[in-house]
């Protein structure tokens, strides 16, 4: 006899089509809610930068408190992510490339030596200078080696660790 | 005369809670929602207030982010699908989150989420997830270890990023030697299709 069960649980989202096969895609509703996204990009990059000064506190206090960066690491891991997850939406896609490095790059760390806490003021800097010059999406040639410079500083930090 | 039937949804009469520790975030998905025409929508900041809210809020489906504390996105899923007081184990459950990595989906299907969805997000793929929930409903597995929707598995080869995938992906691109390069995004991550396979759709 089999462990496992089946269940046929009751389709309650039924009520939500009409008509039989895979349904159509509203176009009308897809833009009318990208335009509600692009309403919300007009307050975004004030938040954003709140998160900036987040991240840069958190960087403070790793420093103030050499003996212990977990707090610090926990509130530049969230931060680092919610930028990540939010940039591209409101046209920065670059704050989501500068957010994933510095999260991947805090994620697994259980204190920040000297040369990780420059690491993470770097990110901080490129995310500053975005905001500040208003490099949109993902910044062409100059965005990729802001990018790319900072993957280098974080293989290299990641290598002396 | 034929008339040509088209089948569409419609948001309007279903329930939706969205649950996010970012306000930015809550408000996004919230307006996104809204325009798609969703009408009853109630939102939480943590794990704790959204299980509590569906005691009274019949969601007929959850937004979910994952890292938020002192219970994860994980957590909730956990709690919704198992919990003796659970409201409803069969809701669907969309995770909605900035990892990507194949780890982590993995570990979301395998606490019993239905759907994935990788921040950033757009309107239009927050909207096809709806449509898979939608037009796809999956039976529910309940076995000593698991209880969740089925998690039939597709064969997706070895993780990308691992040297096995690499070897994989170069026999299989035989003549053109045509893969992609280590440190990419397609190296890194999963595609939505892997994604979806992943979740047993």
């Amino acid at each position: 006899m089999s462990d496992s069960q089946i269940i046929h649980a009751p389709h309650t989202l039924k009520k939500a089509k009409m008509g039989s096969g895979p349904g159509k895609l509203d176009t009308k509703a897809i833009a009318c809610a990208e335009s509600a996204v692009k309403e919300m990009a007009k307050d975004y990059t004030q938040w954003a930068q709140e998160d900036v000064s987040s991240l840069d506190a958190a960087l403070g206090e790793a420093r103030a408190r050499p003996d212990d960066h977990a707090q610090a690491i926990r509130t530049l891991f969230r931060v680092a992510l919610d930028m990540k997850g939010q940039g591209t939406s409101f046209g920065y896609r670059l704050i989501t490339e500068v957010g994933d490095s510095l999260a991947s790059f805090v994620e697994e760390r259980k204190s920040l030596s000297p040369f990780d806490q420059e690491v993470v003021a770097s990110h901080i800097s490129a995310m500053r200078a975005v905001f500040s010059e208003a490099v949109r999406d993902d910044g062409g040639d100059t965005g990729r080696a802001l990018v790319e410079g900072l993957h280098r500083l974080v293989e290299k930090a990641v290598a002396q660790s | 005369m034929t008339l040509g039937i088209t089948s569409r949804y419609m948001l309007d009469n279903i329930n939706v809670l969205v649950l996010d520790d970012n306000k930015h975030m809550r408000s996004l998905v919230q307006s996104i929602l809204h325009a798609l025409g969703v009408k009853n929508i109630r939102d939480a900041s943590d794990a704790a207030e959204a299980f509590k809210e569906l005691q009274h809020f019949h969601a007929d489906v959850i937004i979910c982010d994952w890292h938020m504390e002192p219970l994860d996105g994980l957590d909730f899923v956990r709690l919704v699908r198992t919990a003796k007081d659970s409201p409803n184990p069969y809701v669907p459950i969309i995770m909605l989150t900035g990892y990507t990595e194949y780890r982590r989906v993995v570990e979301a299907r395998d606490a019993g989420v239905n759907e994935f969805l990788a921040k950033p997000i757009s309107a239009k793929a927050l909207y096809q997830r709806f449509a898979a929930i939608i037009d796809t409903p999956r039976p529910f597995i309940r076995t000593k270890t698991y209880f969740g929707p089925d998690r039939r598995r597709q064969n997706l080869g070895p993780p990308r990023g691992t040297a096995e995938r690499r070897k994989s992906e170069l026999e299989k691109a035989g003549d053109s030697g045509v893969v992609a390069p280590p440190g990419t995004d397609a190296a890194d991550g999963l595609s939505q299709q892997e994604v979806e396979a992943l979740l047993g759709k």
